[in-house]
């Protein structure tokens, strides 16, 4: 192979190396613009069902304090 | 807690007051107030300033409104041992009572008892002497024994008020206690429902962790591709080439040199988010740490081990009408109904749903064990079923891969999404049979098929597709 096709090889190699740097740099660029907004449907998710679960700690506790002053007022 | 009557008001004895914990001058804290409903405000208000300030010093260490971090402290207001002291003291006064009147009838028998054993003497004595006792007298004697038998019953009746009263207390003891230690199991349940909700998001925090991950990858892979070909054409210059040739070398060497600067910028920003995700994780952990340690104060470890044998895995199951049941030992059962929820029955009783959407993955797990078939017989939803085969297996269990198998699932998993151009079949020559050592072969396996079907080399699959495969893996073996 003389110097002018290991050129034209390594130009070729390169461009197509380049062309799947664009793909993976666009790749990248998706993955990070969605990123944010994943994230937070993530937490916002999460956030909702534990503000479910302690609305509903709430209430047992409530109840309980309920029963307990009821009682107190039973045993005077 | 049930029932409108109340006790007579008993005076604490000398003992009491000396050794009664509350601090004179206690009220009930104002945060506490705060958060308390009406009907138990309403309540609070009819109480007895003694009773305010028993119910002061019961509340004394909880300082904030905030019920969630408190949830230990007022959990230890509810099991305080106080409270039963205090009911055992009025039911102990009540039964003195009792004790009381109860000789008081006793006093009056022996009275009466004596009355009428002096009657009859006095008429023995008239009979002797052939006379007959004087009406006035009999009537005399006829009176006092009606008194007596009238006090006798008022007593007896007194008493048997008070042993009502003694029933009424004990029973709304036992109530009250019976709701405290229900009360404990929900308040359990409800931490372990938080952590089971973290844990949900920490595997959704760690499907992106991967992701970002991947393109590290692929960015640090161009970088060292495209060293590579920088190298060839510093080389090139290096050997002197000119004219042309030297110029589409420096050309590309600056254009290699942008690329790499722009992988290079990408990683950071990459690597910067996956830190963020980090710190989310880490975050959400701790936060599972302390709802643990807030359970195990709840429910402490040394109790669960004594007390406690259910299983983290059920031992075996039945069909029922409308519903699948696991059971898991130590009365601790689970069960999905035709509705699709998840009910759950702990070994101290407490209950809770999981609503079909609100169903996560570990749960849904446990009924790995029942047979499609068996599961479609009671009418479970098809969705769920769906989702219970495609269950990954659990940490540490090693998943196989088999060609037939692999396909199956993948196409499962695609049409999930809606995608079922993306679904394969195996090549007549393929083995349905033949086992990868590791994901990587079966990887490579699938992504192969993907690409013969598409009519394209495996290198020019579509990032989304690759990607799904990435995602399909990472279900599988996660």
């Amino acid at each position: 192979m003389d110097q002018d096709q290991k050129t034209q090889l390594l130009l070729s190699q390169t461009q197509a190396a380049l062309r799947h740097s664009d793909q993976a740099i666009k790749n990248s660029q998706t993955t990070l613009a969605k990123l944010d907004d994943e994230l937070k449907k993530i937490e916002d998710k999460n956030n909702k069902a534990q503000a479910v679960i302690d609305q509903e700690i709430v209430n047992i506790i409530q109840d309980m304090d309920e029963a307990t002053v009821q009682f107190v007022k039973d045993t005077e | 807690m049930p029932g409108k009557e109340t006790f007579n008001k008993v005076e604490p004895t000398s003992k009491e007051k000396i050794e009664s914990p509350i601090p004179a001058s206690s009220e009930i804290n104002p945060e506490v107030e705060k958060k308390m409903t009406d009907k138990t405000k309403e309540t609070a208000e009819t109480l007895t300033p003694e009773s305010r300030r028993f119910l002061g010093g019961l509340y004394e260490k909880i300082k904030s409104s905030d019920i969630v971090k408190n949830i230990v402290d007022r959990h230890e207001v509810h099991k305080n041992n106080k409270l039963e002291n205090r009911a055992n003291a009025k039911i102990g006064e009540l039964e003195r009572k009792k004790a009381m009147e109860i000789k008081g009838v006793q006093d009056i028998k022996n009275a009466q008892k004596e009355s009428q054993g002096s009657s009859k003497k006095i008429e023995e004595i008239y009979k002797s002497m052939g006379k007959e006792m004087e009406q006035a007298e009999k009537d005399k004697f006829k009176s006092e024994i009606e008194t007596h038998q009238k006090l006798i019953d008022e007593r007896e009746g007194g008493a048997q008020r008070i042993e009502c009263k003694i029933t009424d207390a004990t029973d709304k003891l036992e109530d009250y206690k019976n709701k405290a230690e229900a009360a404990r199991g929900h308040l359990a349940g409800r931490l372990t429902a938080k952590m089971e909700t973290n844990n949900q998001a920490l595997q959704e925090f760690d499907g992106q962790r991967s992701e970002i991950n991947k393109n590290i990858n692929d960015n640090q892979t161009q970088i060292k591709e495209l060293d590579k070909y920088e190298a060839g054409f510093k080389n090139l210059l290096s050997e002197g080439v000119q004219g042309a040739a030297a110029e589409i070398a420096k050309k590309n060497l600056a254009e290699i040199k942008a690329k790499k600067a722009e992988h290079i910028k990408n990683v950071k920003n990459l690597e910067s988010n996956q830190n963020k995700i980090d710190k989310k994780i880490d975050g959400l952990k701790e936060k599972n740490n302390k709802l643990q340690e807030q359970h195990d104060k709840i429910y402490p470890a040394k109790e669960k081990t004594t007390q406690k044998q259910a299983g983290e895995k059920p031992e075996n199951y039945k069909i029922d009408q409308g519903k699948v049941t696991l059971n898991f030992g130590g009365g601790k059962e689970m069960f999905l109904d035709s509705k699709g929820n998840i009910t759950t029955i702990g070994s101290d009783g407490a209950q809770s749903t999981l609503a079909l959407d609100k169903i996560t993955n570990e749960a849904l797990a446990k009924f790995k064990a029942v047979s499609s078939e068996e599961l479609e017989s009671v009418g479970i939803p098809p969705e769920i079923i769906e989702r219970i085969q495609n269950i990954k297996p659990e940490a540490g269990e090693k998943k196989e891969f088999i060609a037939g198998n692999l396909v199956a699932e993948w196409n499962k998993y695609v049409k999930i999404f809606k995608l079922s151009e993306l679904q394969v079949s195996l090549d007549k020559n393929s083995d349905p049979g033949q086992e990868f050592g590791d994901k990587t072969l079966a990887k490579e396996f699938l992504l192969n098929l993907i690409a013969k079907k598409a009519k394209v080399s495996k290198d020019k699959l579509k990032s989304p597709i690759t990607s799904k495969v990435i995602n399909f893996f990472n279900k599988q073996t996660a």
